[in-house]
């Protein structure tokens, strides 16, 4: 049996094959993860907004009139959920200028995972869900074009323009002291 | 990755394997992993809800069921103690009569709505799980 469309995946759920939707929850929880992750940014806290997230769709399914990609509107569902858990949580974003993304000396960027981490705390939401939806892989450009309703060319742009934001900041950050910790 | 090629990217003249570099070195960052056992909790969660689901129908027919007898009984489909007391308590068995008249009319008025309740329950679940 080849690997099935998300349609007739969808099309065996609603039939009443579980598995089915098993096999979507496989295929989308990095998504719904790392997408509810950039929004709580709270490790525990993403992992309940995903799982829910996929219950919702569970539920909702015989609502989703394939007009849209199935990314599309999970994409929505995981939005929504992890916003919504922010707003009830009121969870405090972490303040980037005290994280302690200044390590020991000698340290490469590879090796400083705060710097990166505080970089993409630092340059907004839309490019960091720019760039986590680009390095999941899960999604082509045209795909990602379709959840945020921009053409795969804009898309294209986008990331580019925040991986130099990303840059930018991250050299911000350094600062002259820092600044290197970036040699190799 | 050095500095020079950082800011190079900061200023959008890095070369494309260079940029591949970047990325790789980034996306670690910003990809996470879920936890192993994810799909099997999402799949237990909802096979728990379906079955908890499956429960609250089983509720409802019960109801349905009690309901169908007291319309029965409302009607006079069961027998009753009339016969004896239409022997002993004539007078007490006209006022039961009555009685009985407008217990049928409150059941026949709950029941109705207890049936439609039933039976948006019902259509919705049918909705839910169409093809």
């Amino acid at each position: 049996m080849g690997v099935l469309t998300d349609d007739q995946l969808i099309d065996n759920v609603l039939a009443g094959d579980q598995a089915a939707f098993a096999v979507l929850v496989d295929k989308y929880k990095g998504l719904a993860y790392n997408l509810a992750l950039r929004i709580l940014r709270h490790e525990e806290e993403a992992e309940e907004a995903a799982q829910d997230a996929f219950i919702k769709a569970y539920r909702h399914l015989s609502g989703f009139d394939k007009r849209s990609k199935f990314t599309t509107w999970f994409y929505r569902i995981v939005t929504n959920e992890a916003l919504s858990r922010a707003r009830k949580k009121k969870l405090q974003k972490v303040d980037i200028r005290e994280a302690r993304y200044i390590g020991e000396s000698d340290r490469g960027l590879s090796e400083n995972p705060e710097l990166i981490r505080a970089g993409l705390e630092q340059i907004g939401e839309k490019d960091a869900e720019m760039l986590t939806l680009f390095y999941l892989k899960e999604l082509s450009l045209d795909e990602i074009g379709d959840m945020l309703e921009m053409t795969a060319n804009n898309v294209k742009v986008a990331v580019h323009r925040a991986r130099q934001r990303l840059a930018k900041k991250m050299l911000e950050l350094l600062g002259e002291e820092v600044f290197e910790l970036v040699k190799e | 990755m050095d500095k020079k090629k950082l800011r190079e990217l900061a200023e959008g003249s890095m070369d494309d394997s260079a940029i591949e570099k970047f990325d790789q070195v980034v996306s670690g960052e910003v990809v996470k992993t879920p936890k192993l056992n994810f799909t099997a909790e999402v799949m237990g969660t909802i096979q728990r809800k379906t079955v908890s689901r499956m429960g609250f129908f089983q509720v409802w027919s019960i109801i349905l069921g009690v309901m169908v007898a007291i319309v029965v009984w409302a009607l006079e489909g069961f027998v009753t103690p009339t016969i004896n007391l239409d022997v002993n308590v004539p007078l007490l068995n006209e006022m039961q009569s009555v009685d009985l008249s407008n217990a049928t009319m409150v059941f026949m008025m709950v029941n109705a709505l207890l049936v439609l309740v039933l039976i948006d329950r019902w259509f919705q679940h049918k909705k839910r799980t169409a093809h």
